[in-house]
């Protein structure tokens, strides 16, 4: 083995471990949602439909577009790829407003108020932190694609990114299930 | 002065400020947000403060990170600068600067990961010496002395709990420390890596170690905990502050696990030599894949349910108290459902060790090598499905509690496996009783008490007897002597010389291994009767009616043996790290490859990389062969 | 299997006929949650079948388990 291993060789093994890390934290949110089944069982909180899907349409049309983004990389059109990646955050930080800004200041109860409570703000909580990281990673990315890194061949980071964008978005899929549309409202 | 100069001093004066730092940007915050800094009322008081504390510590760990210079290279990344993937230490510092400094080589992890699990264990027993002394008799008599009450504002039966509490996790963390020295320094030796798949994320998975293990040990001086080290609410509810600590602590060191067991995924399935199939992997490895899988998933549970109950007790958020709509038995299932596997982990790398020994000692080939290779899988996998067997008496559906029990006893048959390979292996050998050998030996005698003692813990008939005496507690000393401790021990004076170059005392190491045995025979053989006779766990005093002084006077004079074994070998090891006889060559006439190279191991293990043509155990058949070191120019492998 | 090798259109098309997808179930989702809440199970499902298209169309599962790629 020499000293400096090929890029095909690492990328192989980054690949894998991404994927260890997504799959072990998939385990948080299955925790949270057998969490919320035990707690609130076929009751869901009392919260907006209309912003709810709002957010939700937000954050799958930003997985479309990292998508394209990755695509336009994998194929070395850089200013597409920018404009796609840029969507893509701007998108995220949307969903961040909608859940943090908006959801959760007029919600009719606080964190304290119940299991309702509980649940809905421990769920968006621990999303929207992933939604934050994945932006930050969103404009590590941006940043350092606008100064010219990556290429066609070599663009680990940006695969990385999308993966991880996806995962969020995946994990809001079922979030979105379990607090705004499963069982019947606390009123 | 160097040390100051060092990651770990950095680290350490980084966390201090930070912790400031972060209690002063709460406070501003509050102030901003017109929150109040103080209460005249007790309780709300001591909730900003806990408040206030929090927010301190957890920005404490993370400046122990940035300063230690654990996260400079991704910072680089992020910044979008290349970083060198050569590791070559700096010639002009002297080599210990190495083990206080980030350093990337997989052999520096692993002996930092040991040295720091070896300081666990070592607080983790003087926790146990401190209530075993107080245990000996009836009557609250030494925790009541006043330099406890002047040291740390607390004593009697609330120091009693403090101190079950902390022995309990903080061995369980210097465990966990030990696992990971064990994976971090053999599976790349073993398979014949020259490191791990990342090296960056190897250093960030021991360094965030050391401010967990700092909050964990705090603890003590924030009021103290009294749940256990289950930490089950609503009582870690109301725990003193000491709780969080013990909370963030363990989570720091869960994401440790859970960071180093990616890593050795990925190292064990995509860097193995030439030749290496999986069936022709040490059988460690196995071990250590098994146990990686476990943590990589079920470790993120412990992370969430100990999140939650942080966030109860700081914003109130009721998902444990049944006061306010929370179920207290899903703190449980979250817990155990790590809890239990975490079990696994702990013993699975040291029965690995044990299956790696036998042989070479015994000079005969391993038995079933397959079958011991997928029992570990077997152990891992049944290990998901046994948690709620802790719970029998928790009150959740009895139901439950029928498919929990067959389970549970399913976990003796792969466990039964390893036995009858390891009797089958040392059966007729021509065994040499070197100290490792007589620390595996003990370890499987040990480790089969554990085993036998299982199954009545298991039964719901007799575990509804059994639950929550000194029984459990013998029984979980058992499978953690036999299944760690033992082990762990014989791995470090396995590879010593490859650490050191140099061989340890050996009559020093056959002193502590009887003094240990018998002393744990003794501690433990008694914790199991006083259970049978009803004596209740976690609490300080018993009447002296039943009867108990004399078995609990022996049982600290037992504890006290392993304890002193413990101390001696600390001496031992530090002695002949620098004084020790040179070791030279292949000590054991092992076929592994690591002992085919000079000792210690060079800075990067296989130079040239060696071709796997044989079978790993085929000790005493004639002209076989495991690994061929020069697999280009060397003289051809006889078959 | 996406991969590098087809050509850009293609992937970008994919892409599309992905969200169409999603977009479509969402509603779905949407409207069997307001109007029918007993449903639980099947909301689960249609989640599921989501993240299955996600998880192998965008975060290209399948590449983990090709060595021989384009790169």
């Amino acid at each position: 083995m020499s000293a400096v291993e090929s890029y095909a060789t690492k990328l192989v093994r980054n690949r894998m471990g991404l994927w260890l890390f997504v799959i072990s934290d998939a385990f948080v949110f299955v925790g949270l949602f057998i969490a919320r089944m035990v707690l609130l069982g076929d009751t869901r909180p009392h919260l907006d439909q209309g912003l709810g899907l709002g957010v939700t349409i937000m954050l799958l049309i930003s997985s479309f577009f990292m998508n394209r983004a990755e695509v336009e990389m994998a194929h070395g059109n850089r200013p597409a790829f920018l404009r796609n990646i840029f969507i893509t955050m701007a998108l995220g930080v949307i969903f961040l407003v909608g859940v943090v800004g908006v959801e959760w200041q007029i919600a009719h109860f606080g964190p304290a108020d119940g299991q309702q409570g509980a649940v809905f703000y421990a769920m968006t909580g621990f999303h929207a932190f992933h939604v934050l990281t994945g932006v930050i990673f969103l404009f590590i990315v941006w940043n350092n694609g606008r100064r010219g890194h990556y290429s066609a061949e070599k663009h680990w980071a940006v695969e990385a990114c999308a993966i991880y964008w996806h995962f969020v978005d995946v994990v809001w899929m079922f979030f979105y299930v379990g607090l705004y549309l499963l069982g019947t409202p606390i009123v | 002065m160097r040390f100051f100069s060092t990651s770990m001093f950095r680290g350490l004066i980084a966390q201090v400020a930070g912790t400031v730092l972060g209690m002063g940007l709460a406070m501003a915050l509050r102030v901003v947000f017109g929150l109040p800094l103080s209460s005249p009322i007790e309780a709300e008081d001591a909730h900003i403060r806990e408040v206030i504390v929090v927010v301190g510590v957890l920005v404490g760990a993370i400046a122990f990170l940035v300063g230690s210079g654990v996260f400079t290279d991704w910072f680089k990344w992020a910044r979008g600068e290349e970083t060198s993937d050569d590791h070559t230490p700096d010639p002009s510092k002297p080599n210990w600067m190495r083990y206080f400094s980030v350093d990337f080589d997989h052999k520096v992890i692993g002996v930092q990961y040991g040295v720091t699990s070896l300081l666990l264990l070592l607080f983790g027993g003087i926790f146990a010496m401190l209530f075993r002394i107080e245990l000996s008799g009836s009557g609250i008599t030494f925790l009541n002395s006043e330099i406890f009450k002047v040291l740390l504002g607390y004593d009697g039966p609330h120091l009693y709990n403090t101190l079950m509490s902390l022995h309990g996790i903080v061995m369980i963390a210097g465990i966990l420390l030990g696992v990971g020295a064990m994976s971090n320094y053999l599976v790349p030796m073993l398979i014949g890596a020259n490191d791990m798949a990342f090296p960056r994320l190897n250093a960030f998975a021991f360094w965030i170690n050391v401010p967990g293990a700092a909050i964990l040990l705090s603890s003590l001086f924030f009021g103290g905990f009294d749940t256990g080290w289950v930490g089950y609410p609503p009582l870690s509810l109301r725990a003193p502050l000491g709780m969080q600590m013990f909370l963030i602590g363990v989570y720091l060191v869960g994401l440790s696990s859970i960071a180093g067991s990616i890593n050795v995924i990925v190292t064990t399935l995509t860097m193995r030599a030439k030749g290496m199939s999986l069936f022709r992997m040490p059988i460690f490895c196995w071990a250590a894949l098994a146990t990686a899988l476990l943590q990589f998933s079920a470790t993120q549970l412990i992370g969430l349910s100990f999140q939650l109950v942080m966030l109860e007790r700081l914003m109130g958020m009721s998902f444990f108290d049944s006061l306010q709509g929370g179920d207290p038995v899903l703190y449980q299932h979250l817990f155990w459902f790590y809890s239990h596997p975490a079990v696994y982990v702990f013993i699975l790398p040291g029965l690995g060790v044990i299956s790696e020994l036998l042989p070479v000692f015994g000079r005969k080939p391993l038995y079933g090598y397959r079958w011991v290779a997928l029992s570990s899988f077997g152990i891992a996998v049944v290990s998901f499905f046994v948690w709620a067997h802790h719970m029998f008496v928790s009150g959740m559906s009895p139901f439950l509690r029928i498919p929990f029990m067959y389970s549970t006893l399913l976990v003796a048959v792969p466990t039964g496996v390893k036995f009858f390979s390891w009797a089958a292996t040392i059966w007729q050998g021509k065994t040499i009783f070197k100290t490792p050998m007589l620390f595996a030996l003990g370890a499987v005698v040990i480790f089969l008490l554990g085993g036998v003692t299982g199954p009545p813990l298991a039964t719901i008939a007799t575990d509804l007897h059994l639950h929550d005496t000194w029984f459990v507690v013998g029984h979980f000393h058992d499978t953690m002597f036999g299944g760690f401790i033992f082990p762990f021990v014989a791995a470090i004076f396995y590879w010593f010389p490859k650490m050191s170059g140099r061989m340890y005392n050996e009559k020093q190491g056959k002193i502590q291994f009887w003094l240990m045995f018998i002393g744990f025979m003794l501690m433990s053989n008694l914790q199991l009767i006083l259970g049978l006779l009803g004596m209740r766990r976690r609490v300080v005093d018993f009447d002296a009616a039943l009867g108990f002084d004399t078995m609990q006077l022996a049982l600290t004079i037992g504890g006290f043996m392993v304890f002193f074994g413990m101390l001696l070998f600390a001496y031992n090891i530090i002695r002949s790290w620098t004084k020790g006889e040179v070791a030279e060559g292949n000590v054991w006439d092992s076929r592994s490859p690591e002992w085919q190279k000079p000792n210690p191991m060079p800075l990067h293990n296989y130079e040239q990389p060696f071709e796997v043509v044989g079978e790993p155990y085929d000790y005493g058949l004639p002209n076989s062969r495991y690994v061929n070191m020069n697999p280009a120019g060397g003289s051809p492998s006889a078959h | 299997m996406a991969d590098n090798t087809e050509s850009r259109r293609a992937a970008l098309n994919r892409g599309v006929w992905v969200a169409l997808m999603l977009a479509v179930l969402t509603f779905g989702e949407f409207l069997v949650g307001v109007i029918a809440p007993p449903w639980g199970t099947l909301l689960l499902v249609v989640a599921a079948f989501k993240a299955f298209f996600v998880i192998t169309e965008y975060m290209h599962i399948g590449r983990l388990f090709s060595s021989d790629e384009e790169h």
